[in-house]
């Protein structure tokens, strides 16, 4: 399997923990289980997406985040991400996008000020 | 007596024999669907001796049996305005238990569903209906209604019917093949006319600029991608070079990428300096953002009056510059985050002198994740090294570069486009 999805409530909102590739084919299946988050989640202050799995991500598993970060922003919510693995943090410092994400260490450290 | 009988059925039996080599021959003459259809059912209707006859095929969408032909009288208003469920009526219950059925009234059998003839004033009473099976999959249904010579339909035309209707149903499931390869071809055809497109949106030629020489390189991956760049002439000092990256792949990533080129070609007139035509074109991209759709893109302006390059860097990869000594800088600068994604950002620019023989390297993750049949990257390191130790002038070094890029990676088919633009200072003024 090239992603595994696991998708669990907490008190401040959905939270969706990635492993694997979140690439071209992977990417609908990611999207889908955040869009599912939202249904579920609707009114939540957050989403968090735990990113510690992820082995690879291009653009299409980006985008994917941006489409669910404005998404939240619509909503009145927050996406949160917890936890980048090394391939994900090279990718968000080279594309200098830390500075658009809200980007936590853990679920705790997200769920404050909220 | 018992033997001219049994002759007789013997007879009968080759001449049922011959005509389905002919039937054969007859529906797998063409691998035109509608023609295939039309040519079954009006074969049935001849061979069975029926009043009637019809072909309905599921519809994989929505489950529903589909009349696709329905020959005699009342076929027109049947194929009009029918459509039945999976277990509705006699051909609903046949398509879903996949056994065909033998009813001589079928006024008499509880599934008749006897809408069709009130609604068309006809009467239906001997009846074969028969699933259309490919490889036990059940793609549809085929029936005929009433014998001509007034008998009901017997076993002997229930087993011929059979044999008609898995030879119809083998050429049917072919032609179905041969539409969707048609189809899929036409796409294939499609896809290389959007590339050709694409390219057209691309600079045909190198700007002129007194004292500077400009050379570019653009692979398409085998899709239609997202990479792009430009140049805009400016005024008579002036250009504008830009390279980018859409996210994703395919028809919607060129699409974008075609309006983000015109925006973008307006806002470098408009606006006062690279920095903020970035934060323009930000704030367009992000009021008719799609799927999170973003782009990356590096914006320079080249002044060949002063030899300074003013840039603006949204997420995309640092240029480098070899200096005329033989060092490479990386210039990460300021920049900030890719476009499209949050409105109202802000740009930082950074302005770099250049001196004569001074080259600048644009480039696409094209080029740095260019992969080899191990699975390596071909990488900054690499591509650095090259820059440093290759020609020491624009159009020479991007062929060193490629040339690097296409030994490292041998016949790997690449996923990604790949863009490079070289541009420098001529040595001697």
């Amino acid at each position: 399997m090239k992603i595994e999805i696991v998708s669990e409530k907490t008190d401040a909102g959905y939270l969706l923990k990635l492993k694997g590739d979140v690439d071209m084919s992977s990417s609908p299946e990611v999207r889908s289980a955040l869009g599912e988050a939202f249904r579920q989640g609707k009114g939540a202050r957050a989403l968090f997406v735990d990113l510690s799995q992820v082995r690879y991500m291009d653009s299409s598993g980006i985008a994917t985040l941006v489409e669910a970060m404005q998404t939240c922003m619509k909503q009145g919510a927050r996406l949160r991400l917890i936890d980048l693995s090394p391939a994900v943090r090279d990718v968000f410092e080279m594309a200098r996008l830390s500075s658009v994400f809200d980007i936590f260490a853990s679920v705790s450290d997200a769920a404050k000020g909220l | 007596m018992a033997k001219s009988s049994s002759v007789a059925r013997l007879e009968q039996k080759i001449k049922r024999l011959h005509t389905l080599i002919d039937v054969n021959s007859l529906i797998s003459s063409s691998l035109n669907l509608d023609q295939i259809l039309e040519n079954v059912m009006t074969i049935s209707k001849q061979v069975m001796n029926a009043d009637a006859s019809s072909l309905m095929l599921i519809d994989e969408k929505t489950s529903e049996l589909v009349y696709q032909v329905a020959l005699g009288s009342v076929g027109e208003k049947l194929k009009q305005e029918f459509r039945l469920k999976m277990g509705q009526g006699i051909a609903g219950t046949v398509a879903q238990e996949g056994q065909p059925l033998l009813i001589a009234d079928v006024y008499t059998h509880p599934k008749f569903f006897r809408g069709h003839d009130e609604a068309t004033g006809y009467r239906t009473r001997s009846m074969i209906a028969v699933p259309l099976k490919v490889r036990d999959r059940i793609t549809g249904i085929a029936q005929v209604i009433n014998r001509l010579d007034g008998e009901v339909f017997d076993e002997d035309d229930l087993e011929l019917f059979i044999a008609l209707c898995s030879m119809a149903a083998i050429a049917i499931e072919n032609a179905k093949m041969h539409r969707s390869l048609m189809e899929r071809q036409r796409l294939v055809k499609d896809m290389e006319f959007a590339r050709t497109v694409q390219e057209s949106f691309l600079p045909q030629h190198a700007p002129k600029v007194v004292n500077y020489t400009f050379s570019s390189h653009y692979t398409p991956a085998q899709e239609v991608g997202g990479d792009f760049y430009d140049f805009i002439p400016l005024d008579a000092a002036r250009t504008g070079i830009v390279i980018g990256d859409v996210s994703g792949k395919g028809v919607p990533a060129a699409l974008y990428m075609a309006k983000l080129g015109s925006d973008l070609r307006t806002l470098a007139f408009t606006e006062k300096n690279p920095a903020a035509a970035m934060g323009r074109l930000n704030d367009l991209l992000v009021e008719r953002s799609r799927r999170g759709m973003f782009a990356t893109l590096l914006y320079l302006e080249l002044d060949s009056g002063t030899d300074r390059i003013s840039m603006a860097n949204a997420g995309h990869l640092p240029p480098l510059i070899r200096r005329a000594g033989g060092t490479v800088e990386k210039v990460s600068g300021t920049g900030g985050a890719p476009l499209g994604i949050l409105k109202g950002m802000q740009f930082g620019q950074d302005t770099t002198a250049l001196a004569p023989g001074d080259i600048v390297v644009l480039y696409t993750d094209g080029i740095v994740e260019a992969m080899n049949a191990r699975e390596e990257l071909y990488g900054f390191d690499r591509l650095e090294d090259v820059v440093r130790t290759g020609p020491a002038e624009p159009d020479a070094l991007r062929a060193a570069i490629i040339a690097g890029v296409n030994r490292f990676t041998g016949l790997s088919q690449q996923h990604d486009d790949m863009t490079l633009v070289c541009f420098g200072t001529l040595q001697e003024r």
